[in-house]
Order: structure tokens, then C-alpha cells, then sequence
């Protein structure tokens, strides 16, 4: 037989309550931790059912009933969410056995309920978190499915959009073409001179005409590079020639506006591996902005040089011109942005130019960046990759 | 008057909202704040429900059972003695639907053929619905089962609910 001293003990340190019940499941003893019991509504008398003592046990009648025939010898239901007089959440584990007299016949059932609250709790805890970290991952799945449709949607606009431009670009580049064609033509006619007071009419015609082909121009590139669509002709290119006959072709604008130009060259510099008209198409473009950005009687400045370090040919295209505002700098180069003080050099732009310009320098391997102080000048920085071993004389 | 107790057990994935419901059910009352149920939280209502020719008093013994699509021997002890289930679902989440006749399978190999009831819950969430009526009814009507589009925070046909499969229960053995 256990000893009463040894069965008080195992009660205390186990955590745990016992009840007897009879084969008619009234409660014949009880003991152990009695706050075990404590549920709401439960009846702890000695007489009352064992149902109203473990409510959990309903639905269980048909173990309960081979337990009393002792055709089963035990069973349990483990962690049991019961709540205390304050509220408070514990868990206990119900075990029922069989119970059995000296003689061995089994006359009721032994209700033994175990606090398992460390272990409830713990567990709570970690399914806790693995729920709440699934139910987040499921909110952001759907967030980013949102964001891939909403992203799907606005990339078939702007591909829509681009379309739309190089097509009516594209379609403004035909007649434009008449029209310059027949400016030319009035020009140059050899039978019948213009008159004098409708030649500067038909100049000015002439102007505007180069001056929306040049847009539409841009207007196609943007597209195309954004579209992916641009096809360079990699070869071995003599930055200096190319930067000297841009400049050629600037030469009545060099003029007009009494700029100084000059071109600061390394006498050994390596040839350029890149696309010769597309480079012709780059320093166009930023010997345009020199001239226009710089007031009258500046200097316009290309620098050459080879920096062996990066195996590079670093430009710059240096003017003493209006300077661009340190807070534009970093918009400068994107889609239509003109810099906050272009209004000072009273020319026109679209914007274009410098996204076109950029973008086609680090096509070719390069990149470009700007240093600028407002009211000084600008200088833009691009380089270009070496075809090794080439030199130019 | 008859009296009758019976087990009913909820279950559904988790998160799906079965304390809310029972919450909603026995108390009237609704908490916000997601708590993980672990093992088996019992609670007791007791209704009137009426039958054919007379009034009876059901105790419904309300088995909240934590939400796992892991079918284990203690999932399978709390899931004895049930007569009839609640399955829950999420409709702001269309995985908990299709996981539900995982959950009748496991119930009905511990207790036999029970009588089902379908909650597809957070009613009140309409811009979230993954799930519609017509999906909720369809699979309702493979268990052959009634369903409900309930809402344990506002109560839109929470009672309703509990009251029809307690209902049903009393017609089974009447």
C-alpha cells in the first residue's frame, strides 16, 4: 500500500487533484490541488456528479461506461483550457482510470486533473507567434499580388504610351520632311530668287522646322531606349576627331554668341570602343546645352583624358554658363525635367536631351555625372570604355 | 420537458474565428485580438430549442478545438463522443474553405457520420472575400450540410446558427 505521506507528496509536486466517483458516477472523495476544479458553475461536494465536476467528460460517455465495465482501463484528454474565479487562462490534462477495489472489481472511475498551465503556455506562445507570422506573410503575398497587377497595369499603359509617341512621331518626321525638302528647295531655287522680305519669313520656317524634327527625334530615341529597342555599333572610335567635327558643326553658334571653345586633348589617347554616331549624337547634345546655357562671350571647354587606373577615357564638357541649382542636380537627366533656372538662358528644351544622352553613354558601357555651381557653370563627366591597344596620333 | 446534452465541436484552420464565434454565442461579447487557441477550450450553453410537437432543453457542451490541419491521437480524443460540428472558415482566406473536408474526413473517422454545419466567417470583411456565397454552398451541400455566413464581431448569424444545428441535433433523436 502507497503511504499516505508519499501519496500527500506525489499530489503537491505532480500539481494535481483527484475525485472517485461510483459506478453511478457521484463523487466519494476528492482531494489535491481543489483549485484545479475551479470552472464556473463546478460542484465540489462529495454526492455530486462527476459530469458536473469534469463537464469536459460529456460526450465521453461511452469510455466513461467501459472504464465502470472495466473493459477499458484508462483515458485521458490532454490540455484543457479552464479559466480561474479571476479569469485567468490555465490548462490541465484530465486522466480517468478504472478504479479498482482490493478485490479487483472495479467500483467507479478516478478522476486525477494535472496542471499542464507551464507547458499550455508555452505552447500558446510559439503557436502564437508561428500564426501571427503566417497570417503577416499571408497579408504581404496579397499585398505584393496587388502591387504585381497594379505594376502589370501601369506597364501596359506606359508601353501604350510609348507606343502612341513613337507612332506620332514617326508620323511628324514625313511631312516635316517635305517641308525641309522645299525650304531647300526655295532656298536654292537657281530661276527664281525669294524676295527679300519673304526670305526672312521662310527662315524662320526653316528653323522651326529643324527645331520640331530635332524633338521628334528625341521623342523617338526616348521610346526606343526605353523600349529597349536601340542597336549600337560597337567599333574603335578617335573621341578627339569626332568631338572636333561636332564642334565644326557648331561653329556659327560658337560664333554668334562670341563663345570660346576649346578642346584639351591627351596627345596618346586610346580609341574609344563605342557606337560613332550615337557618341556624335552625345557630345551634339551637350555641346548644344554648352553653347545655349552659357551667356554671351563664354568659354566652352572638352577635356580628353585616359585614366589608366579604370581603363577608362574620361570627357568633360565644361561651360562657364548659368550653373544649375544643387537641389536640380539629381532630377537632372530625368524625362522632360529642365533645370528651375533654364528661364535664365531664354532658350527652349523638351527635357530629352540629357535623359538621351545619359542613357546612351551607359549603354555603351560608360557613365555620366555633373558637377555644377549655380551662376559659374557646369561641367558633365562621361566615360567611355577603351578598345584596347588603339591610339590615336 | 426533455433534456439532452450534447458535444459539438468547431473546427477550422486557424485564425478562422471559432473562440470568436463561441465567444459571440455564449457570451455576446467579441475581442479583436487574435489569441491562439492550444488544445481544447469547453464551453456550455444551454437553449430551448423547439421540435415537432414539444419544447426541449438542449446543453450544447461547445468544443473549441485549436485550429491544425495536423490530424494526431489527441486531435482524435477530443473529437470522441461529438454529435455534431461546426466547421469554420475564413472567407477572407480561400485556403481555409478548401481544408474543411479535410476536417469532416477526421471527424467522421473518430465519431461516425455527425451532423455538420458550415460557418463561413468575417462576413463583415467584404472587401477582403476571397471566397463567395455560391463556394461556401456548394461545399456545404457535398456534406449535405446547411450553411452560414456569420460574423463573430458584429453576430450576423451567429445564433441563428447554433440554434439551427442544435436544432438538427434534437431532430436526430426525436
Amino acid at each position: 500500500m502507497l503511504d499516505t505521506f508519499v501519496a500527500q507528496l506525489i499530489l503537491q509536486e505532480r500539481q494535481i487533484a483527484y475525485a472517485i466517483a461510483d459506478q453511478a458516477l457521484r463523487l466519494e472523495q476528492i482531494g489535491g490541488r481543489l483549485d484545479l476544479f475551479e470552472s464556473a458553475g463546478v460542484c465540489t461536494a462529495v454526492g455530486a456528479s462527476l459530469l458536473d465536476l469534469a463537464r469536459e467528460l460529456i460526450g465521453y460517455e461511452d469510455q466513461v461506461q467501459a472504464l465502470l465495465a472495466g473493459t477499458l482501463s484508462s483515458f485521458q484528454v490532454a490540455m484543457v483550457n479552464r479559466e480561474n474565479a479571476a479569469g485567468e487562462l490555465f490548462y490541465v490534462t484530465l486522466h480517468n482510470y478504472a478504479y479498482r477495489r482490493d478485490n479487483g472489481a472495479v467500483t467507479g472511475i478516478l478522476h486525477i486533473i494535472e496542471d499542464v498551465t507551464l507547458t499550455g503556455k508555452n505552447n500558446q506562445h510559439l503557436t502564437q507567434q508561428r500564426n501571427e507570422l503566417f497570417l503577416l506573410y499571408e497579408q504581404l503575398r496579397r499585398a505584393n499580388l496587388k502591387l504585381e497587377a497594379a505594376n502589370a497595369e501601369l506597364r501596359a499603359l506606359d508601353a501604350l504610351k510609348s507606343k502612341f509617341v513613337s507612332i506620332a512621331a514617326h508620323e511628324l518626321r514625313t511631312p516635316l520632311a517635305s517641308i525641309l525638302g522645299y525650304i531647300d528647295f526655295i532656298f536654292n531655287d537657281p530661276i527664281r530668287t525669294l524676295h527679300p522680305d519673304h526670305q526672312a519669313s521662310v527662315d524662320v520656317i526653316g528653323k522651326s522646322a529643324n527645331r520640331l524634327l530635332a524633338i521628334t527625334n528625341n521623342l523617338l530615341d526616348v521610346t526606343r531606349i526605353e523600349a529597349g529597342y536601340v542597336e549600337l555599333t560597337l567599333g574603335s572610335v578617335d573621341l578627339g576627331k569626332i568631338v572636333e567635327e561636332i564642334a565644326s558643326h557648331f561653329r556659327p553658334e560658337f560664333e554668334q554668341k562670341q563663345h570660346t571653345f576649346r578642346i584639351e586633348k591627351e596627345p596618346r589617347l586610346p580609341y574609344a570602343l563605342c557606337d560613332e554616331a550615337r557618341t556624335m549624337q552625345i557630345f551634339s547634345n551637350l555641346l548644344s546645352n554648352a553653347i545655349k546655357y552659357t551667356p554671351d562671350h563664354g568659354r566652352v571647354t572638352v577635356s580628353l583624358r585616359y585614366n589608366p587606373q579604370k581603363d577608362v577615357i574620361i570627357a568633360a564638357v565644361t561651360d562657364t554658363g548659368i550653373g544649375i541649382p544643387a537641389a536640380d542636380l539629381q532630377n537632372i537627366g530625368k524625362n522632360f525635367f529642365r533645370a528651375s533656372n533654364v528661364h535664365l538662358s531664354r532658350s527652349n528644351g523638351t527635357g530629352l536631351g540629357l535623359n538621351i544622352t545619359r542613357s546612351l553613354v551607359e549603354l555603351q558601357g560608360g557613365r555620366m555625372w555633373i558637377e555644377s555651381t549655380l551662376g559659374q557653370g557646369s561641367t558633365f563627366y562621361l566615360t567611355f570604355p577603351i578598345d584596347d591597344g588603339i591610339f590615336s596620333a | 420537458m426533455n433534456t439532452y446534452s450534447k458535444k459539438i465541436c468547431l473546427l477550422g484552420d486557424f485564425a478562422v474565428g471559432k473562440t470568436s464565434l463561441v465567444r459571440r454565442f455564449v457570451h455576446n461579447r467579441f475581442d479583436d485580438h487574435y489569441i491562439s487557441t492550444i488544445g481544447a477550450k469547453v464551453s456550455r450553453k444551454t437553449v430551448m430549442a423547439p421540435g415537432n410537437s414539444e419544447v426541449a432543453e438542449l446543453t450544447m457542451m461547445l468544443w473549441d478545438l485549436a485550429g491544425s490541419q495536423e490530424f494526431s491521437t489527441v486531435t482524435a480524443s477530443y473529437l470522441r463522443g461529438t454529435a455534431g460540428a461546426i466547421l469554420v472558415c475564413d472567407m477572407t482566406r480561400a485556403d481555409t474553405l478548401a481544408h474543411l473536408p479535410r476536417y469532416a474526413e477526421d471527424l467522421t473517422k473518430v465519431a461516425g457520420p455527425v451532423q455538420l454545419v458550415v460557418a463561413a466567417n468575417k462576413l463583415d470583411l467584404p472587401e477582403q472575400h476571397q471566397i463567395s456565397s455560391d463556394q461556401v454552398a456548394a461545399l456545404a451541400a457535398t456534406f449535405d450540410a446547411p450553411y452560414f455566413l456569420t460574423s463573430a464581431k458584429v453576430g450576423e448569424e451567429v445564433d441563428l446558427m447554433f440554434r439551427e444545428l442544435g436544432k438538427l441535433l434534437l431532430d436526430r433523436i426525436r
